[in-house]
């Protein structure tokens, strides 16, 4: 047991060490070496858990999964700002989430990972506005399908936006008018007056989930609907 | 003789993009770029005297298209809006057709990025493409509220602002994700569909044009 979980730290050390390597010098100038030298352990145990830079990529790339969740929402529109707010606000704090959109995003990475968290980022956004749309939550003439693209694309573009301006610090904000201005045309106008799109959304929504379920937390932050 | 240097310098930023856009900025060599312009690697230092140079001669390119797009639309005396939309339809389209376009972005996305931290990498300077595109649809887009096309935008007029760099930008990092030309041009219609009840009138998106058009002298290739 002792041994099982110093495996899965020693894991976690090197994947947090890879995401900084390529998040501050990219897929293509990073080499094994540089993450070696950061995460501290041998040779031998990187190999131990992955063969190639390649395999350190993709493994970056699913931990920007594994972490991606949020507490559930009646609203599915809600929730799916909810991911969104809580990626912004994450992704200024945390080169995991960095270095996974500059791995998807960057140039190159559709030959070797299928497009990176990209189509998985576009497929998930559709479930949700599916649901919604289900819910009667969004107007009668909305696509989920269309729609997840536009969000996707205005997301990844806000995160480049601020990117270049900013190098990140407004990033919550940028993400906020994308769903400010794109929600009116897509919600219904009751589910629009109970959407939360602040730009501090992502923050509190993360407080949420450090406090944990099952103590209110939920209710507190969930939006009433009717 | 002076005409002769400059088509070969044009050759090699052509074959310079085309390499910069498929293999990279890092996997790029000079000796296969003037195998692919058919001049010898001696022709090409004698216009550039590095892979640097020619990256920024290749972003120069990029800019000075991307800057006649923006030229072009305006003579044509559509309105600033139109314009906005249109010019985003002109960038999935170069995207697809001209190696300058999607280079440009690349070198910046591989040499660019935030300022490295670790061990002096070999940098170049390079030009923001990002910036440069931002800086043009931002232009179009206060050109629109100047001429009172954005009463909707009016009262958030930043955030406006920063939702239209948003999708502009997104448009170049989906279609790098992989996929066709048609299906893009479809996406950018369907964005400014959805994008448009935000910014202008009560009723009157429907002036605009949002599917690309192929017919108007913007539809000219620029050739080299």
């Amino acid at each position: 047991m002792a041994r099982q979980e110093r495996a899965v730290r020693t894991r976690r050390a090197i994947l947090e060490a890879a995401a900084a390597v390529f998040d501050e010098r990219g897929y293509d100038a990073a080499t094994i070496a540089d993450i070696l030298s950061r995460a501290g352990v041998t040779k031998g145990a990187l190999y131990f858990h992955f063969s190639s830079k390649q395999e350190l990529a993709q493994g970056v790339l699913d931990e920007q999964f594994a972490e991606g969740g949020v507490p559930h929402r009646e609203s599915k529109l809600q929730e799916l700002v909810d991911v969104a707010m809580v990626l912004a606000y994450r992704m200024k704090r945390e080169p995991m989430l960095s270095a996974g959109a500059r791995l998807s995003l960057g140039p190159g990475m559709r030959d070797i990972f299928g497009g990176g968290s990209v189509p998985g980022w576009i497929e998930f956004t559709r479930t949700l506005l599916v649901r919604a749309k289900e819910q009667g939550e969004l107007l009668p003439h909305v696509d989920p399908a269309e729609t997840a693209w536009i969000l996707s694309a205005c997301w990844t573009g806000a995160q480049i936006y601020s990117q270049t301006l900013s190098d990140r610090s407004d990033i919550e904000e940028r993400v906020a008018a994308v769903y400010q201005h794109i929600c009116p045309s897509i919600a219904t106008p009751a589910m629009l007056a109970r959407l939360d799109i602040a730009g501090d959304r992502g923050e509190r929504v993360s407080a949420e989930m450090r406090r944990g379920p099952g103590r209110g937390a939920t209710q507190e932050a969930e939006p009433a609907l009717s | 003789m002076q005409e002769r240097s400059e088509r070969t310098r044009r050759r090699l930023v052509h074959a310079g993009a085309e390499m910069f856009h498929r293999n990279g900025y890092a996997h790029a060599t000079l000796g296969e770029i003037a195998a692919a312009a058919g001049v010898t690697k001696g022709a090409l230092y004698f216009h550039f005297a590095s892979k640097d140079e020619l990256a920024e001669a290749v972003q120069q390119r990029g800019c000075a298209l991307l800057h006649d797009a923006v030229r072009t639309l305006r003579q044509d005396g559509v309105s600033p809006l139109q314009a906005l939309i249109d010019i985003t339809h002109w960038l999935a389209r170069t995207l697809h057709e001209e190696p300058a376009i999607p280079a440009s972005f690349r070198i910046t996305k591989e040499c660019g990025g935030p300022a490295p931290r670790g061990p002096a990498a070999a940098r170049p300077v390079v030009v923001d493409f990002h910036g440069a595109w931002i800086s043009a649809v931002s232009t179009l887009l206060r050109l629109a509220r100047d001429a009172g096309e954005l009463p909707a935008a009016g009262r958030r007029w930043e955030s406006a602002q920063a939702l239209v760099a948003a999708a502009a930008c997104g448009i170049e990092t989906m279609s790098a994700t992989g996929m066709s030309y048609a299906e893009l041009q479809g996406k950018v219609a369907a964005l400014w569909a959805l994008l448009l009840p935000s910014l202008v009138a009560v009723g009157r998106e429907h002036e605009y044009r949002t599917e690309a058009e192929f017919t108007g002298p913007q539809a000219v290739r620029i050739g080299w």
